[in-house]
C-alpha cells in the first residue's frame, strides 16, 4: 500500500514538473502557451481611451500605467460621478475622467444620486432632487419632489391621476380661467397682486357657461405637451376636449372633461383625419401643426 | 420731292427719337424698380441694418453676426460625439465619431469617457465662439463710431449655456456709446431656438445604461418622447453608433459607445 502511495505521489510530481516546464519554455512557434498575456491599467491608451487594462504597449509613455486591473488603482477605479449643475449621476466612471471634468466622485452612489418623483405641472420624471430643481426651475414652477416613490411607473401614474379642471379667479375686474391640476390652481395665486385666489372646479372645462367666465369655444386647435391628441383651444387659450368637428356647437362637449374613449373614433388613429383630433402614437398619428401635418381640420 | 424725303425723314427722326426716349423711359423705369427692391431685400435679409436712421440696433447685430457661427460648431459637434476634435473615435459615414463609453475587454459594461457632456459641449462651443465674438463686439463698437458716436468698452466675456430649447450666448460686455445722448449696455444675449439639450441629456441617460447594463433600450426613449429619433447601429467590432435627431426640427447627435464586447466567432 504505501509503496503504491509513493508510486503515484512519484508519477504526479513528474507530470505536473512536466507541465510547469512547459508554461515556463513555451514553444518557439508559440512563446505564450500557457501563460496569459500581461495587462497594465493604463491612465490612457495610445488611441485616447481612458482608463483601460491593455497591454503595457499599448499604453501611451507619458501616462501613468500600474501592472494591475484598474479596479484596483485609486485613480481609475470606477465609480459614481456627480454632476452637480445637471443634478444627474453617471455610473462605472474613473474617478480621474470624473474629477478631471468637474464631476464630484463617489466610489458608491451618493445620496445626492437617489432618484425620486419629479411632478412638472402634468409631467412627471423619475429623477435626483437636484435634477428636480433644475427642471423645475427651466419650466418656471415650485419644486414638486416626492422621495418616497421608488420607481418610475409610480411616478407617472402618480402624475396621470392628478385632478385636472377649471380654475375661475379675478383678473383685471373680469372672472377668468385657467384649466390645470388643482396644486396648479393653489399655486398660481398670491405672488401676483392683481390675481385673487382661485375656486377650483375638478372636471369642468373653463368654457363651461355655468362658471361664468369670459372664455368661450372657438373652432381652434392646438397640440398639448406630452398628448398625442388634438385638442380644441377656448378662448382664453386653454386646452379643452379632443378635436371633434361634429361637436363644435355641443354645450356638453364644451362644458365637462371628456377622456379619449369618451371622444371620436377612440380604437383608431385617425391618420390624417380631418374631422378627428382623436391621435395615437402607438397607432401611427401624433398631433402636428398643419405645415407639418399637411393637413387642415374642417369644421 | 426733297421736301417729301425731308419730311419723311423727320417724320422718322421725330419718332425714332420719342420712341428712344420712351425706352429710357422704361429703362429708367427698370432700374428705379431693381434698387427699391434691392432696399427691399437689405432690409429684410439683414434686419440689423437700419437704413433709415444712423442708430443700430447691438442686440439684432450680434445675433446677426454670431448666429452662422453657433450653427457651424453646432452642426460639428452634434456629428462628433460633442468635440470638436475628438481624441478616441470610430469612423461611421465620414464622420469621426467620439466613443463616450469605451472598454477594451470582452463581457463587460464600458467605462465612461466623458460624464459631464452638456458642460464639456459648452466649453467646446466657447473655445470656437469666442474669438469670433469678440471679433463681432469690435465691429460693433466700430460701426457706432463709423456713425459719429463715442464708444467706451470695458474687458469682454462671453458665455454659453446649452438649456433646454435653447442656446444662449451672453456678452457680458459693458458698453457706453455717447452721442447726443449715453446709452449703457451691460450685457447683450442672443438666443438660438434649438432641442440639443434634450439630445445631449438623453445621450447621458444612454450611456448608464451602457455602462451598467452593457446596453440599451432605445424603444422606452421614443415611447416617452414622440420627437425623438434613434439609430442604433450595432457593428462587427463591438462598438454601437447611435444618432439622436429631433423629428421636428433639424437638431441632431451622435456618437458612439463600445461596451459588453463578445469576441468575433463567438456564437452564444
Amino acid at each position: 500500500m504505501n509503496r503504491n502511495l509513493i508510486l503515484l505521489s512519484l508519477i504526479i510530481l513528474v507530470v505536473s514538473s512536466f507541465g510547469v516546464t512547459i508554461a515556463q519554455t513555451g514553444t518557439p512557434n508559440n512563446p505564450n502557451v500557457g501563460t496569459q498575456a500581461t495587462t497594465v491599467c493604463c491612465e490612457e491608451t495610445n488611441s485616447g481611451a481612458f482608463c483601460q487594462n491593455v497591454p503595457p504597449a499599448e499604453c501611451k509613455p507619458s501616462s501613468r500605467q500600474v501592472p494591475t486591473s484598474c479596479e484596483a488603482t485609486s485613480y481609475c477605479r470606477g465609480g459614481t460621478c456627480y454632476d452637480s449643475t445637471e443634478g444627474t449621476c453617471l455610473d462605472n466612471t474613473p474617478q480621474l475622467v470624473c474629477n478631471a471634468n468637474g464631476g464630484v466622485w463617489n466610489q458608491d452612489r451618493p445620496a445626492q444620486c437617489d432618484l425620486g418623483c419629479c411632478i412638472l405641472g402634468d409631467q412627471a420624471a423619475y429623477v435626483s432632487l437636484v435634477r428636480c430643481k433644475r427642471l423645475s426651475s427651466f419650466l418656471g414652477l415650485e419644486t414638486n419632489y416626492d422621495k418616497s416613490v421608488t420607481n418610475e411607473v409610480a411616478c407617472i401614474n402618480k402624475v396621470q391621476q392628478q385632478e385636472r379642471g377649471a380654475c375661475v379667479y379675478e383678473f383685471e375686474f373680469e372672472t377668468t380661467c385657467k384649466f390645470g391640476t388643482r396644486a396648479e390652481c393653489n399655486a398660481q395665486t398670491g405672488g401676483n397682486a392683481t390675481v385673487q385666489a382661485g375656486t377650483f372646479y375638478a372636471g369642468k372645462l373653463c368654457s363651461a357657461e355655468e362658471l361664468g367666465t369670459n372664455c368661450g369655444p372657438t373652432t381652434k386647435t392646438t397640440c398639448v405637451a406630452g398628448k398625442d391628441e388634438s385638442y380644441f383651444v377656448d378662448t382664453c387659450g386653454n386646452p379643452a376636449n379632443i378635436y371633434d368637428s361634429s361637436k363644435i356647437n355641443d354645450k356638453a362637449y364644451w362644458t365637462d372633461v371628456k377622456g379619449k374613449d369618451e371622444s371620436c373614433n377612440p380604437s383608431s388613429g385617425n391618420i390624417l383625419s380631418s374631422s378627428c383630433g382623436n391621435c395615437d402614437y402607438l397607432q401611427g398619428s401624433i398631433c402636428r401643426n398643419e405645415n407639418q401635418a399637411g393637413k387642415n381640420p374642417t369644421y | 420731292m426733297t421736301r417729301v424725303i425731308n419730311k419723311n425723314s423727320l417724320d422718322k427722326e421725330m419718332s425714332r427719337g420719342s420712341s428712344m426716349s420712351k425706352n429710357g423711359q422704361v429703362t429708367i423705369f427698370i432700374i428705379l424698380a431693381l434698387v427699391l427692391v434691392g432696399v427691399v431685400v437689405v432690409i429684410f435679409a439683414f434686419p440689423s441694418v437700419n437704413v433709415f436712421s444712423d442708430s443700430v440696433n447691438p442686440g439684432a447685430y450680434l445675433k446677426s453676426c454670431i448666429e452662422p457661427e453657433i450653427n457651424n460648431i453646432k452642426n460639428t459637434l452634434s456629428e462628433q460625439g460633442g468635440y470638436a476634435n475628438p481624441p478616441h473615435y470610430t469612423f461611421y459615414q465620414n464622420m469621426k465619431l467620439q466613443y463616450l463609453c469605451y472598454t477594451t475587454e470582452n463581457y463587460l459594461p464600458c467605462t465612461v469617457q466623458q460624464p459631464l457632456l452638456v458642460k464639456h459641449v459648452e466649453k467646446e462651443m466657447k473655445a470656437y465662439i469666442e474669438p469670433r465674438a469678440k471679433q463681432c463686439l469690435q465691429d460693433l463698437k466700430n460701426q457706432y463710431e463709423r456713425k459719429g458716436y463715442r464708444v467706451s468698452s470695458g474687458a469682454s466675456e462671453i458665455q454659453i449655456s446649452v438649456i433646454p430649447e435653447k442656446i444662449i450666448v451672453d456678452f457680458n460686455a459693458p458698453l457706453t456709446i455717447t452721442k447726443e445722448s449715453t446709452q449703457t449696455f451691460q450685457k447683450f444675449a442672443v438666443a438660438v431656438d434649438s432641442k440639443w439639450y434634450e439630445l445631449i441629456l438623453t445621450a447621458v441617460s444612454i450611456i448608464q445604461y451602457e455602462s451598467t447594463l452593457g446596453d440599451s433600450e432605445t424603444s422606452l426613449y421614443i415611447s416617452y418622447y414622440p420627437n425623438l429619433k434613434i439609430d442604433k447601429t450595432r457593428r462587427d467590432d463591438g462598438s454601437t453608433i447611435y444618432q439622436l435627431s429631433d423629428v421636428t426640427t433639424e437638431d441632431k447627435f451622435a456618437f458612439a459607445t463600445k461596451s459588453l464586447v463578445w469576441p468575433q466567432g463567438y456564437r452564444g
